[in-house]
């Protein structure tokens, strides 16, 4: 098994407006899938939304901000992928996800870590997945035809 | 297997080994029944594989969610 998910990204873009993107609770809504008040994250605070996802809308999301350090690194806590709402899953661990930005060959490259799954009862949540399937392709299309129209 | 198989030819403790496998049934890895009077062990394949299919999933939404990143900055770079 594995314990960790590790992405990375190069954006044709200056650190400071990826550190927008990532930091900004409305411009991290609006990729991530869900809305949150407006404003920018502060260490140590808990912060509500409502996933904006389809198939998902159902869905709070709730995330503990743990590190705030402008234009190089953000983290938080959070329950992943909780998306069954008559389920409290509040007594399970969480994961930790860490966005790290550094500068390189004129834009930004974008390290997201998410770790801590080994605590987690992944299988349980296998057959949420399986129901929710309909919602993430129908997303898909969406994105499609959204970025097609738009050029 | 036997907590006696498990630990054949291992310099690993009964003790360690019994402890070790207490962990892996708490995962959901692992669970145990007795057949007489023996405790045998065996591995819940379906679960292991249940648990690396979510976090494909877990990978592939990260994925999606990139890619929208993405869009998004390329769209607005201001």
């Amino acid at each position: 098994m594995t314990d960790r998910i590790e992405k990375q990204i190069h954006l044709r873009a200056p650190r400071a407006r990826v550190w927008r993107a990532i930091a900004d609770k409305s411009e991290f809504g609006q990729w991530f899938g869900v809305k949150f008040g407006p404003g920018t994250f502060k260490a140590g605070e808990k912060v509500n939304g409502k996933i904006t996802y389809p198939g998902y809308e159902h869905l709070d999301m709730e995330i503990e901000v743990v590190e705030v350090t402008p234009e190089r690194r953000l983290s938080y806590r959070w329950h992943p992928n909780a998306i069954e709402p008559n389920v409290d899953y509040s007594s399970e661990p969480t994961t930790l996800v860490t966005f790290t930005l550094e500068e390189r060959d004129g834009g930004t490259l974008l390290t997201i870590v998410e770790s801590g799954f080994d605590k987690i009862p992944l299988h349980r949540r296998a057959e949420a997945f399986r129901s929710n399937d309909a919602g993430w392709a129908g997303q898909t299309q969406r994105i499609e035809r959204h970025v097609t129209a738009s050029r | 297997m036997s907590i006696t198989q498990l630990t054949e030819g291992t310099h690993v403790s009964r003790q360690a080994v019994t402890k070790h496998l207490g962990v892996l049934a708490g995962a959901g890895v692992v669970r145990d029944f007795r057949r007489g009077r023996e405790r045998v062990w065996e591995l819940r394949t379906q679960q292991l594989e249940q648990a690396r299919r979510v976090l494909d999933r877990i990978s592939t939404q990260w994925d999606r969610a990139l890619e929208r990143l993405r869009v998004m900055i390329e769209d607005q770079p201001e």
